[in-house]
């Protein structure tokens, strides 16, 4: 009974404050949502991105691949000595209205053990296939989406140039297919014009083939096995979606703040009550109870609520996930999205569980409330004022940790973002201690610019700081976020801005643009470079192959230039070994990119094997060179060597370089013409216009970044909306006090609006220090660990826009947040406020 | 008389059409399978002069051809009975005068044939049969046909002779069983049996509801064969059928049931009964008995009773016993399937294996293969 009536109570009271009731949830609303959007828009990429590796790869065991992919008649031999479950595979990219498509060539007749998705040999889909040389298959989803009905011709771009497939029909089959083109491997062939040659043989072996098979094997072919390639190819992305789940949860602890706040108040909000129902005859226990309670049922609600929100918003971001893993991969993730229960379930859990911690502290102090302390208002702030330096001390111990953490030399990207989490936390345990110095030492200035008013709105935040303490701390914390976010991005322009200008030191780059093979890029006619070459007015030209090659450790990327002598420079080695460029030129060494090493964990000096068309040949790393042009690396050779080595001398990137003084717009006109006469496909770049063009990328690259960083920062203005809502709520005496006295509602509302700027002020400058340290852990220690780019770590002075706006952010977001509830104190009426006193 | 499947296959390969992309061949109706295309294949309509051994190669032109080797074998040491087939097809998926001209450079997997393999092995004491199949096309000689030397071959399942004539060699490595078999006719002077008249052997009324079909009815063959991880020495009485046509069944035929049996008496039958829409025998169904001497003597609808006497439990309801009244011959045998389960649980299902006959008295008087189609 006694129980029903406290409950009535208090819910009485906070029904009062809806308002209050209603933000804390939408805090935990907008951290839950975010942090599912994130979660799911990861786990479906992945699995997309999974599923396309397997249903490409099929139900084979093993697979057999060449250094130079391999010859056709190799499936014939292996059939006829009794390898059946082999099937021969021809893929390349394409284009079809503008998307990416997996032209899949494969042998109908030998696919029904191994692709189980696609259609049965006894369909009359797969009797399409083999009908004709121009037709494929696509999945019905993809065939739906772009609105290509079965029988239609279709138009493709393959390596640049046009051709017409015929779609003739239509993969039912569930998630299979989907960003495949399915052809028979005669279509395949002729489409990406790859006569003779064959990219893999997948196969299903048992024990005994294994062993027969390997004797059958040319010395350029290897036996792999496909499941623990598509493992590594699936790892490749995590480092990009473990950033975007760490910033996710920035903003869940932005929600913990809010909850946190509200809590807090409900609790201060109601001493008197609390203390009535103690001499009544409540319990500490029920008190608490009472109070986890409420905060819970808001966390519930908000938590749910966030749910929702998140699988709406995780359909966006999904787009960009996959956008961005395409970007950075090579691999078309079909990005559909799923929902599984676990997933969802986890955001739930992690919403209550930060509710409920976030709540401990003002529940224990409600149930520890005294009986008398019914007239003592400020007896809690007095004590809170107490505890700062301890709270300060414990993030002082916080940040240290941090330090320590990030200081650890080999440490993982987990570590990172542990010393990341202590970091901000600590600062943010010694954030209301800083707002109290900062207050005293602001007090003569403000004083000397606002006159009483300012000293008046200072002391006002000094003294609420129990309540505003937590909001000005999640403003801080977010703020920094994006301070360390964007200091972050800044750098890595700056660095990858700064690679480019050196990394191309040719005035002009000719390539063939778009692969029809997923192995080789597409080689420039034979001729072509001896004729640039010869024109008057170009110095030099250097010259490049790109191949996929097999290392023991999977497939990497292998360029094979002949250099220019401008080339050298272009490199900017981490580390090297001494006599490094005659090793290269005599192909006795190599030189990899950063990532590169990072991911194999090679040093100077290291060996590396690559499949070569003899068999396996040792190269000595010869130096780690800085490359943010591809995330999962590349190994250089000489050209000559390469062309020895593998039998192969076609070219695919020309780097031409002008002598000095020539017209540049007339020479680059002439080259032009040059390729136009050899073929249309050629295309012909500047170095400014690639450089243009990888900026946009990397632009691209961080659009989601971005997404996430307004999200943390909207959270954190919902934060401080409901601080100051319930700050001023509190005041309402204070402020009568004041109208009584003569001021203006205009004034009134004017000091509420500095005491706001005030809090939006400090929470800026606290953030500028932390924003810096998050950069710097971010740059230093994060990144490297996770993509192993070095960046460039830039002085503030060099992004003073990243601070300058942050800190107009903080104060921004605090005045917008102040505008409501100082409108509703200005209006409210003072007879009314006095008359509760 | 062969298989209906490689010309439902070969009716797809030809007739194929957007509209219907995902039905599979079991649910695409037989008359429409059958109906459709086929004349611009060469015809069989008239008889044909046979040139032997250069009528064992391929006959390029017809749209589909096959290769059927089946046969009872003993084991040299244990007793233990074994059956084999080996059924090699060729389909060619466009007439040849419609095959669209390569385009340059063409690709080697271009193939105007593809082929398709069966092989089943049956272990009667063991009561377990095997079977398996494989697909190929004719291309960068994965599957295809020579005739000096004979070979007909899919991957390495192959029959071949060393020479252009039997004996020849079977050859099989499939999953769980191989065999490895030399084949030769019994008697060498015997010619090879024209079915039908003179090797035209008709499945319908209409003009080129036909095919050109003989058989080599009794070859000793002998070799090794493994099963159940073990390995048997056998020897016993194979046959060969070969076949060729572009229409090999008239419309409105459900199935049919075939017979291929070696008496004891050295007598050897070959019957094929057809069976319309309702089940009923067609007029069409024909066959062969041929004496130890080479006698043979036709074998129409009219002449053979059949009467189904019991079923098989579980799945499709094949015949598994069956009654044989020749009254002309006063022949009334009972044919027993060795193993109930002899279902070629292939692409396509149907049911072919090995089988006893049985005289009036209940004793064995010979032994050969069933094949029967149709009732699923």
């Amino acid at each position: 009974m006694v129980k029903d009536r406290l409950a009535l109570a208090l819910a009485r009271r906070l029904a009062r404050h809806r308002w209050q009731a209603a933000l804390s949830a939408l805090g935990v609303a907008l951290g839950v949502g975010v942090v599912v959007a994130v979660d799911l828009a990861n786990h479906s990429a992945r699995q997309s991105f999974e599923v396309s590796l397997r249903q490409i790869a099929g139900n084979a065991t093993h697979r057999v691949i060449g250094a130079r992919g391999l010859d056709e008649r190799l499936y014939a031999q292996l059939q006829r000595n009794g390898i059946r479950r082999a099937a021969p595979v021809v893929e390349g990219g394409v284009r079809l209205r503008g998307e990416f498509f997996q032209l899949l060539g494969i042998e109908p007749l030998a696919e029904s053990a191994f692709r189980g998705w696609a259609p049965p040999l006894n369909s009359s889909a797969i009797v399409g296939l083999l009908g004709g040389e121009d037709a494929v298959l696509m999945s019905a989803r993809d065939a739906q989406r772009l609105g290509i009905s079965a029988g239609e011709d279709a138009r493709i771009k393959v390596a640049g140039a046009e051709k017409i497939v015929r779609i003739a029909g239509v993969i039912k089959s569930g998630a299979g297919g989907d960003g495949l083109l399915l052809a028979d491997i005669a279509a395949a062939q002729r489409l990406l014009n790859r006569f003779g040659e064959l990219d893999r043989i997948d196969l299903i072996l048992n024990a005994s083939e294994v062993a027969r098979i390997k004797e059958l094997l040319p010395a350029d072919a290897r036996l792999v096995v496909p499941q623990a390639r598509n493992r590594a190819r699936a790892a490749l992305g995590k480092p990009f979606q473990t950033n975007l789940a760490a910033m996710s949860l920035l903003a869940l602890l932005v929600g913990g703040f809010i909850i946190h706040n509200a809590a807090r108040f409900s609790v201060l909000q109601r001493r008197e009550l609390l203390g009535c129902l103690r001499m009544l005859g409540a319990t500490h226990a029920q008190l608490f109870a009472r109070v986890m309670f409420e905060a819970l049922a808001l966390g519930l609600v908000g938590a749910l609520a966030g749910l929702l929100a998140g699988a709406w918003l995780a359909r966006m971001l999904l787009h960009l996930v996959a956008r961005t893993i395409r970007d950075l991969y090579f691999a078309a993730p079909a990005g559909e999205l799923q929902l599984p229960p676990e997933l969802l379930a986890k955001g739930l859990a992690l919403g209550l569980a930060l509710t409920l911690l976030a709540a401990l502290l003002p529940a224990l102090e409600a149930a520890r409330a005294p009986p008398q302390a019914v007239a003592r208002r400020s007896l809690p702030e007095l004590r809170a004022r107490r505890e700062l330096p301890k709270w300060a001390l414990a993030g002082g111990v916080a940040m240290l940790a941090a330090a320590a953490l990030a200081a650890v030399p080999g440490g993982g990207v987990l570590s990172g973002y542990i010393a990341l989490f202590f970091l901000l936390v600590g600062f943010c345990l010694a954030a209301p201690l800083l707002a109290l110095l900062l207050a005293r030492v602001c007090a003569p200035l403000f004083g000397a610019l606002f006159g009483f008013r300012g000293r008046f709105a200072l002391r006002g935040v000094g003294a609420g700081l129990s309540r505003t303490g937590p909001a000005l701390a999640a403003l801080t914390l977010a703020v920094a976020a994006t301070i360390g976010i964007g200091v972050m991005v800044e750098s890595f322009r700056a660095s990858v801005s700064g690679w480019l200008t050196q990394a191309l030191p040719g005035d002009l780059y000719i390539s063939i643009p778009a692969n029809s093979s997923r192995r080789a890029a597409t080689a420039l006619p034979p001729g072509f470079a001896g004729d640039v070459r010869a024109l008057p007015g170009v110095a030099a030209i250097s010259s490049g192959r790109s191949v996929e090659v097999e290392t023991a450790a999977g497939p990497a990327a292998l360029h094979a230039i002949s250099f220019a002598p401008k080339s050298y420079a272009s490199f900017h080695f981490t580390e090297k070994l001494p006599d490094l460029w005659r090793g290269v030129e005599r192909g006795e060494m190599t030189i990899i990119s950063e990532p590169y090493a990072f991911h194999r964990g090679l040093r100077a000096g290291d060996e590396v094997s690559l499949l070569a068309a003899g068999g396996a040949r040792a190269f000595t790393v010869g130096g780690i060179f800085r490359d943010y042009g591809s995330e999962r690396g590349a190994l250089i050779v000489a050209r000559d060597p390469y062309a020895r080595w593998w039998g192969d001398d076609a070219v695919s990137t020309l780097g031409v370089y002008f002598s000095d003084g020539n017209d540049a717009e007339n020479l680059t006109a002439q080259i032009k013409s040059v390729a136009a006469a050899y073929d249309a496909r050629i295309r012909v770049t500047s170095n400014r216009e690639i450089r243009g063009y990888t900026l946009r990328v990397f632009e691209r690259t961080f659009a989601i970044t971005r997404v996430l960083r307004w999200l943390v920062v909207a959270a954190a203005v919902l934060g401080i909306f409901s601080a100051l809502l319930a700050l001023q709520f509190e005041r309402a005496r204070e402020n009568a006090v004041l109208r009584a006295c003569g001021c203006t509602r205009g004034e009134v509302f004017a000091l509420g609006a500095l005491q706001t700027g005030v809090v939006g002020l400090f929470a800026g400058l606290l953030a500028l220090p932390l924003g810096w340290l998050c950069a710097q852990l971010l740059i230093r220690v994060i990144n490297p660990r996770s993509f192993g780019w070095t960046l460039a770590s830039l002085p503030p002075v060099s992004t003073p826009s990243v601070y300058l706006e942050a800190l107009a952010l903080a104060l921004f977001a605090a005045l917008l947040a102040g505008l409501y509830p100082g409108w509703r104190t200005a209006r409210a009426s003072p007879a009314a406020a006095l008359r509760e006193e | 008389m062969r298989k209906l499947f490689p010309v439902i296959f070969a009716a797809l390969l030809a007739a194929c059409s957007a509209e219907e992309p995902q039905e599979s061949a079991g649910g695409i109706p037989l008359q429409q399978a059958l109906g459709a295309g086929g004349a611009e294949y060469r015809q069989v309509i008239s008889p044909r002069d046979f040139v032997f051994p250069r009528d064992h190669a391929a006959h390029d032109g017809f749209r589909t051809e096959w290769w059927h080797l089946i046969g009872t074998l003993q084991a040299e040491n244990s007793g233990e009975n074994f059956g084999f087939q080996l059924s090699l097809f060729r389909i060619a998926p466009s007439p040849p005068q419609k095959e669209t001209p390569p385009k340059n450079p063409r690709s080697n997997w271009r193939a105007t044939h593809i082929w398709m393999a069966h092989a089943a092995l049956t272990d009667a004491r063991g009561r377990r049969h095997y079977a398996d199949e494989r697909f190929a096309r004719e291309a960068l000689g994965l599957a295809g046909a020579t005739s000096q030397p004979l070979s007909v071959r899919v991957g390495d399942w192959e029959i071949s002779a060393r020479g252009e004539n039997f004996p020849g060699r079977a050859r099989v490595v499939a999953e769980d069983f191989s065999f490895d078999l030399s084949f030769a006719p019994q008697n060498k002077n015997r010619a090879p049996t024209l079915q039908g008249d003179a090797g035209l052997s008709k499945k319908g009324a209409a003009p080129g509801e036909a095919s050109y079909y003989y058989s080599l009815m009794r070859l000793s063959a002998s070799g090794e064969l493994q099963a159940g991880g073990k390995t048997f020495r056998a020897s016993g009485l194979a046959w060969l059928d070969r076949e060729w046509s572009s229409k090999p069944l008239a419309a409105g035929l459900s199935g049919w049931d075939w017979f291929a049996l070696h008496l004891n008496d050295g007598a050897d039958l070959m019957f094929y009964q057809l069976r319309d829409g309702d089940g009923n025998p067609d007029s069409h169904s024909a066959g062969v008995i041929a004496n130890a001497d080479g006698a043979e003597t036709r074998l129409t609808s009219r002449d053979v009773v059949l009467r189904p006497l019991r079923f098989s439990k579980t799945g499709e309801r094949y015949p598994l016993t069956w009654e044989m009244q020749i009254p002309s011959l006063q022949k009334n045998w009972t044919i027993h399937a060795v193993l109930d389960d002899q279902k070629m649980d292939v692409s396509v299902r149907y049911w072919e294996g090995m089988v006893e006959v049985k005289n009036a008295s209940g004793k064995v008087v010979g032994r050969g293969y069933m094949e029967m189609t149709g009732y699923e």
